[in-house]
Order: C-alpha cells, then structure tokens, then sequence
C-alpha cells in the first residue's frame, strides 16, 4: 500500500516539475498579464491567478538551478551536495523527478506502452497475425552496458578543456532546454499568434493582451539538433525506456555509481520471489535480473513502477537487505536453522558480487585512466592549436586612392574574427567550458539576439549561443541572460556592472558608410550608441560623420543592427575573446535653467 | 489655483492683454505677436514654466480647444515618442504626463477610441514600460499598440516624395480619423535634431531606407503623407542637449519646461530648435530637413507668419 502512496508521489511530483519547466522554458509567465484582460471580464478572483503567477516567475529560475551539471558548473556546491545526498540516501531520485529529460522520456515512455495496449490483437482481414510492438508494452532485462557508460562520461570529461561540446550534447538537462526551445517554442508562439488574431487583431479595446511575435527558428544548427534529438528521444524512451539514461546519460552514470551504494534502495525478497518475471517487464530501466534475483541499483531510477506488478509482495525500498528480511522473516513459517543456511549461502553469494563489483572497477579505473590520458592530450593539442591561430589579421581589404570615392557604399566586406559571446561570459574559454547549450538565455532574451552557435567560429562553441544583431542589438539596460543562466557560463551582472563590460568593439568602416558616400546626413549608427563610443563629428557642408572611441564601447551592436549600409556594413562589432572594462562615461545632473526665454 | 479654459478665455475676453501683463494668480501672460483677434484660435502656441498638464491645457485652449481637432465618436491615435529604454527623467521619451492631458482631454471631446503607439529603438517591451507611457496612457483609458512586427504597417504611396517614394505607414495613423504627433524635443547624432517631422520616423515600419535614402530628404518626405498630424505638440519640459537621440545620462539632459504646439510642423520645428540653441549652438542651416519640408509645402519657417499666443506661468 505504501509503495502505491510512493509511486503516486513520485508520478505528481514529476508532472509537475516537467510542466513547470515547459512553463519556464517556453515564457508561460507572462500569460497572465495577457489574459487577466479577460479574465476581469468573466471573474473578479484574478487577483490569487496573479499571485501564482508571479511566484512562479520570481521562483522558476530554481528549476534550472537544481539540475546536476548545471549546479556544478555553476559551483553551487550546496545545491550539487544535496542532490548526491539524496542518491546516496534514497537511490536515483533525481532521474525520476528533478531530470526533466528523464521525466519527459517517462512521459514518452507511457504513450509508447498506451500505443501497444490500444493495438488489436489477433489477425487482421487478410488473416494475417497483426504485429504488435512488443518491446513497446513490456520492458525486458538488459545487462549493463557499463562499456557504454564509462565511454560516454570519460568523454564528456576528457572533452571539457576543449568546451562542453560533448557533455553539453550527452548531458540532460542542455538536450531537454534545446528540444523545448528549437521545436515546442514555435509551437507555443504559432498557438499566441493565433490567440492574438482571434482576440486582439480586429478588436482595439481588447487592449492587445496578446501581441504578434514572429516565428523564425533560433538557428539552423539548432533547429537541426532539437529535431534529430526529440525523434532519439521518442524512439528510445518509446521502445526502451530508459536507455538513454542507463547507457549515454554522464549523469545517469555519475549518479548510478552513487545509488550502488544508496542506503534505501528497491530490493527483492530471496525466499518469496518465485522468479515470474512480472517486475521486469514493468521496468523501464530494464535493471531487474530475475534469472538471478538481482536488481541493478546503479541503473534503478526508483520509480516504484515494479511493486504493483509483483503479486508476491517480494520487493521492498528499504535501508538495508538484513533489517527488511528481518520483518519480513518474522511473518516467514522458515525455521532458523533454514535461514543460518540462507545466510551463510547469501553471505557467499555477496563475497562473489563484491569480488565482481571490484573487478569491475579496476577495470573501469583502467579504462578511465587510459582515456582520459589520451583525451586530455587530444584537448591539450587543440588548445594549443587554439592560441596559434588567436593573432589573425582582420580581413579587410582597404580601398586604395581615397580620393575615388565610390557612389555605392557597403562594398568592402569584413570579416568578424571572433563570435561575440554573451555579457557576463567573462571570456570565450570560460563560456565555451561552462555552457552546456540548454538554450535557456535564447529563450528568455528579450531581443532575441542570442543565436545558438553551429560551426561558424570554432567548432567548441557548437549550440552555445553567441550574440547576433541581425535581428537586433543588446538592450543596455537588460541583464536577463546573466539572471537566467543556471550554469554560472553567464554570470548574473548589476546594471552597473554590465554597463561597463565590453564584450566587443566597435570598427568603423569609412569606406562603407553612406555619409562619405554620397554626402547626405545619416548617424544611424551614434543615434543608437549608449555611450556614444560612436559618436558624429564635423565633416563638410555641415554634415557630419561617425567617429568612435573604442574604450567607451560595451559592443552592444546597436550600430551594427541599424546601419543601413548593404551588403556590407559600415560599422560592426569584433568580439572580444576576453571581455573588456569598458571606461565610464562621465555622470552628471539635470539642471533645472533659469530665466529661460522662447528664443524666436 | 488652476483656471480653466473658459475661465482664461473669458479673461482674455475681458481685458485688453495685447498691450499689459495680466497677472493671473500665478500666471503671467506675454502680449502675442499675431493673434489677429482676442479670443480667436491661434495656429501657434508657445508655453513656457509651467508643469506639463497645465501648460497643455493651456495651449490647448489658445488654439481652439480639443474640439477644434477631435469629434465626437472619431478614432483618435497618438504617437508620442516612445524611442528608447529610458525612464521619463532622462528625457529620451515624451513626458508621459502631458500624454495623459492629451488622452483626457480627447475623451472629453467623446473620442470613440484613443490608440498610442510608437515603433521604438530599443526593445519595445522595455520603451513601452520604462517610458511610464504605457501604464499611464492604459489607466487614462487609451489602448497602448504595439508597433514591433511588419504586420501591423501598410505599403503607402508617397507621390510627392524626393527620395522616399513609399513607405510602411502603422495602420493606427491609417485607420484613424485624427492623429496627434507628439515629438519630445532632441538633439539628434544625424539629423542634428529631433522634433515634430523626424519623430514621422516612428509611424513608419522600415526606418533603414530613411537613412538608406538620404535622411533629410525622407524626414522632409514622410511629412507629405495624405493624413499629416492634426496637432504636432513639442515636449519641451526636459530637453536632451546632448548626445541625443538616446542620450547617455542625466547630464545630457535640460529642464526647461516649455511646450510648443502648432498645427504647422515645420514651423513649430523651427521654433522649437531656436528654443534650443539657447542652450546648445544650432543653428538652423545645420537642421536640412526644414527648408526641405518648406518647399513640400508643409509648412513655414517663419514662425512670425503663424497667428500666435505665448504664455509664461
């Protein structure tokens, strides 16, 4: 009965934290602002709505910041210590209602076995027998495939000087953000567009609760890798189970070598199993050896989905093997001399698993070892290669005899040798190590300008997000990113702060700019300059054209996004591998004048 | 005190004010230059001292009063200047106090509709709430539009224009009956200032192709469109000297509590950047884009031409 009570805790629990991160991930907390407009009109109780709401938006930030990489990247060891004190009290806890990728492969998981159960049994009209996905309705056991763990975690480690390419792609948490933000988020937008044509568009006085955001994927890349990662996802969690966690998943492993040694664990009764097999066809993580009356713990996501299924009462979540055989001795009719005997033969039984186990991780030690040196040295050599390349000469290929002066402009084509990477990254090594790509920043940036990377600079920087102002510019006063960022590859900046961080740096192209042209009046650029790094000199005929202090540029971009010269813009932005302190600009007052008259 | 507006034309009525300064509990009045008779509207109205609110009122009683402009059941649209992520001390945006004067006052004319809307700069979530125009302009009863997507804007012909030949116009200045531009007065990097006709620049989806095709000549240009503003209403309370359009910081910034109001753009521009070079030197030969709206016919330089009133509180 308790084991019902368990798994009914465990099942709400997880719904409710994986609809809280589509919530999070997709922007849901803003929805109240835009339908409390209707709402007042069918109820007053809009008020307790809101306070939910804002709850949520002050407090959702924790989802993310729970997660296990994440946490460790970021250094917050409290939250990292908490989360291996649960596995090692209570077994993989974590996978089954904090991970949301475990959660959402559960819920894939449940569909797949729906699928099979609607399925018609028999033989169809030709009297052919119908197949049905057999894997799909029962689990069954699986060794462990410990090769593949330890592969997959020694690479994802091994690869982290390099950047966190491959964890970033293998690790959880980063796999569900990209699929939720590159394939349910135009999703949610298309279903918002519609809400506001049905709601707002022909009707003013609605108030434009809902407005229009225009669909477009973050990037190509990303769209690519959210696609190709929710189809693995449906088919493995669809036919498997947990495959993913208990063969790819470096926290799977990380945290299954952990709950090998989990104080409560799931365990089976030696005396009352009658080896039927029922528990492992429920299990999803394919970890219960009836053969052999074993369960895995290292892959076991205790999701108490086995105890109904056993009509014997033979599994128990319990401390330890000897105090939950003691109860359940005490209702045994076995006399003791049978249970010595079953206690010497178990007392074997355990000798000989322990000598496996410590095989096992000696040879895993080895394995560990050997990669890892190879790994690091593979690293090494690419940042080496790295620093090499770091002094290139920007591309720019400089008109010769100015005094030719072109009538079209924007001809001269550049080059940006460096991405840009957010404010707060500090630099490119440090973002490039600590961001696993979940794509939660190129969610919530209002501008949506931050892209996630494909191979354009380095392949390292693979799906981590760079700024890009083709869409827009970095807002000055915005520090959404660095609040957001769970790994700490973004670190959270006060207005102060980030006004002073140069992430990149104005180059001006003359050649490119319409003023020296075709001698007309244009400022686009300095218009846009918050700190007027770009500012309008005299020039002739009362015109004036761009000049810039670079030690004043924060590299937002708003000069960039708003040239209009074309193909190739007169102004843009080179990022700084290592983000810059930008000099302040000088603060003084309003001042109120005096005696003040009309002037004409 | 407070007067209303037919408390003060009742005054005005009464007392021979071209040639005296009546004093008014605190308010003072300047003998204007062209107002041909008492008590008729005027074209041209300069305030100078006072709060937004009542200034605007002030202003708005001197030209005619709101019905001269609105109708009962028009819809109305404003379009303040709602550019940059500013808050309304660093003078970026339209104050949005006189905003809220404008609303009410157009309720009290039985508008069916008030639409405020402006495509900004910066990211118009943050312009649109920074800015206090937003929250005010909803609580005073207007409808706050966004203006961030090409879908909200329709193609228009400019047949008169140089270069600017067409162009996206916001479908809340289309729609409309009437219209209000209501410009926060700048200094501008490019056009040297910003006011009345280059805050048009706002109405319109894609304002690359104004510096694409000659900024002047497209400021000069927008100004032709078929329904021009009813009411250009200059926000000269806080003034950007420096630095402007966007400004950096409080110190680019001027408290000069004045208001220009006038149905001539060009004019009230003109004026407006005279106000200016009080503080900062501008001369007008550095402003292009007026002499170009003169010769679109949108208005005049010369200020003197325009029946007038001027008030100092």
């Amino acid at each position: 009965m308790q084991y019902k009570l368990l798994k009914l805790l465990r099942v709400v629990v997880a719904i409710c934290v994986l609809l809280a991160f589509f919530a999070y991930f997709l922007g849901l907390e803003q929805l109240p602002d835009r339908i409390s407009p209707i709402m007042s009109k069918i109820s007053a109780k809009t008020d307790l709505v809101e306070r939910g709401t804002d709850w949520f938006a002050t407090h959702a930030h924790w989802l993310a910041k729970i997660q296990f990489v994440p946490s460790l990247l970021a250094g917050a060891f409290i939250v990292f210590g908490t989360l291996v004190a649960l596995t090692i009290l209570f077994g993989r806890v974590y996978c089954s209602v904090v991970c949301p990728l475990g959660i959402f492969q559960d819920v894939v998981a449940w569909f797949g076995r729906l699928v099979a159960r609607f399925t018609p049994r028999g033989k169809d009209a030709q009297g052919n027998k119908i197949k049905r996905p057999k894997t799909w309705k029962n689990y069954s056991y699986r060794k462990n495939p410990i090769v593949w763990r330890v592969a997959f975690l020694i690479i994802a480690l091994a690869t982290i000087p390099l950047g966190l390419f491959f964890l970033g792609l293998l690790e959880p948490y980063g796999v569900f953000g990209r699929i939720v933000v590159n394939i349910f988020k135009p999703g949610y937008l298309a279903i918002n567009n519609e809400l506001y044509s049905h709601l707002n568009e022909h009707d003013p006085t609605s108030g434009y609760s809902f407005f229009y955001i225009s669909i477009r994927p973050e990037s190509c890349g990303a769209l690519v890798v959210g696609i190709l990662s929710f189809i693995a996802l449906i088919v493995f969690a669809g036919r498997w189970g947990r495959l993913y966690c208990n063969s790819v998943c470096p926290v799977g492993t990380v945290l299954g070598a952990l709950s090998r040694f989990s104080i409560f664990r799931v365990r089976i009764n030696q005396e009352r199993c009658i080896k039927c097999g029922m528990c492992a066809k429920a299990c999803k993580s394919s970890c219960i050896d009836v053969a052999n009356k074993k369960i895995d713990a290292s892959r076991c996501v205790v999701c108490f989905d086995c105890f109904s299924r056993c009509k014997k009462g033979a599994l128990s979540y319990a401390p330890c093997a000897g105090k939950t055989n003691q109860i359940e001795e005490g209702a045994n009719e076995s006399g003791t001399a049978r249970n010595a005997l079953d206690d010497a033969t178990r007392r074997e039984k355990e000798k000989i698993q322990k000598e496996v186990q410590t095989f096992d991780r000696s040879k895993r030690q080895f394995i560990t070892l050997s990669l890892l040196a190879t790994t690091s040295a593979l690293a090494a050599a690419a940042i080496g290669d790295d620093d090499q390349d770091e002094k290139k000469p920007l591309e720019l290929t400089p008109k010769d005899g100015e005094e030719t002066k072109p009538e079209d402009y924007g001809l001269t084509p550049f080059k940006r040798e460096y991405m840009i990477s957010p404010p707060g990254s500090i630099s490119h090594k440090r973002f490039t190590q600590r961001c696993v790509g979940c794509h939660l920043c190129v969610s919530k940036c209002p501008q949506r300008i931050l892209k996630p990377s494909g191979f354009e600079f380095n392949a390292q920087y693979f799906m981590q997000p760079r700024v890009d102002f083709e869409h827009g510019f970095c807002n000055f006063d915005c520090t959404v990113c660095g609040e957001v960022c769970p790994a700490g590859a973004i670190l959270p900046l006060t207005m102060d702060e980030k006004h002073l961080v140069q992430m990149g740096h104005v180059v001006f192209i003359k050649e490119n700019c319409i003023v020296y042209a075709q001698d007309t009046s244009c400022g686009a650029c300095s218009e846009h300059c918050p700190t007027q790094a770009i500012h309008m000199v005299p020039y002739k005929d009362n015109l004036t054209i761009p000049e810039t202090t670079e030690e004043l540029c924060v590299g937002c971009g708003g000069c960039e996004y708003i040239c209009p010269a074309r193909p190739f813009r007169a102004v843009y932005i080179e990022g700084n591998p290592q983000h810059k302190e930008a000099t302040p600009v000088e603060v003084g007052e309003t001042k109120e004048v005096e005696n003040v008259d009309f002037g004409f | 005190m407070k007067i209303t507006r037919h408390e003060f034309l009742k005054t005005v009525a009464l007392g021979g004010l071209t040639t005296t300064l009546a004093s008014l509990g605190e308010i003072s009045m300047l003998a204007q230059t062209k107002a041909a008779e008492q008590g008729k509207a005027v074209d041209f109205v300069a305030l100078l001292g006072g709060e937004p609110a009542p200034m605007f009122e002030k202003g708005i009683g001197a030209l005619g009063g709101i019905e001269r402009f609105v109708k009962k059941g028009d819809r109305v649209t404003i379009k303040p200047n709602i550019g940059w992520d500013k808050t309304p001390e660093l003078a970026g945006n339209t104050n949005p106090d006189l905003i809220v004067s404008l609303i009410n006052a157009c309720k009290d004319a039985g508008a069916k509709e008030i639409v405020v809307f402006d495509n900004t700069c910066d990211n118009w979530r943050m312009c649109y709430e920074h800015s206090g125009i937003e929250e005010a302009a909803k609580k005073a009863g207007a409808v706050v539009m966004p203006a961030n997507e090409e879908r909200y804007y329709r193609e228009v012909k400019l047949p008169k224009g140089i270069a600017l030949k067409s162009a996206m116009i916001h479908q809340a200045i289309l729609d409309c009956d009437v219209w209000f531009n209501v410009p926060v007065l700048k200094n501008h990097g490019g056009a040297k200032m910003t006011i009345a006709m280059k805050n048009l620049m706002g109405i319109v989806w894609d304002r690359r192709a104004f510096h694409q095709k000659g900024l002047d000549q497209s400021i000069a240009d927008i100004g032709t469109i078929e329904k021009p503003a009813a009411l250009n209403i200059v926000d000269a309370y806080r003034i950007m000297k420096t630095n402007g359009p966007r400004g950096r910081n409080a110190s680019d910034v001027e408290l000069t509590k004045a208001l220009f109001m006038s149905t001539d753009p060009v004019a009230v521009d003109t004026a407006a950047t005279k106000f200016f070079g009080q503080f900062v030197n501008m001369p007008l030969d550095n402003v292009k884009y007026l002499p170009m709206g003169e010769t679109h016919k949108l208005g005049t330089m010369n200020v003197g031409d325009l029946s007038q009133e001027r008030f100092k509180f």
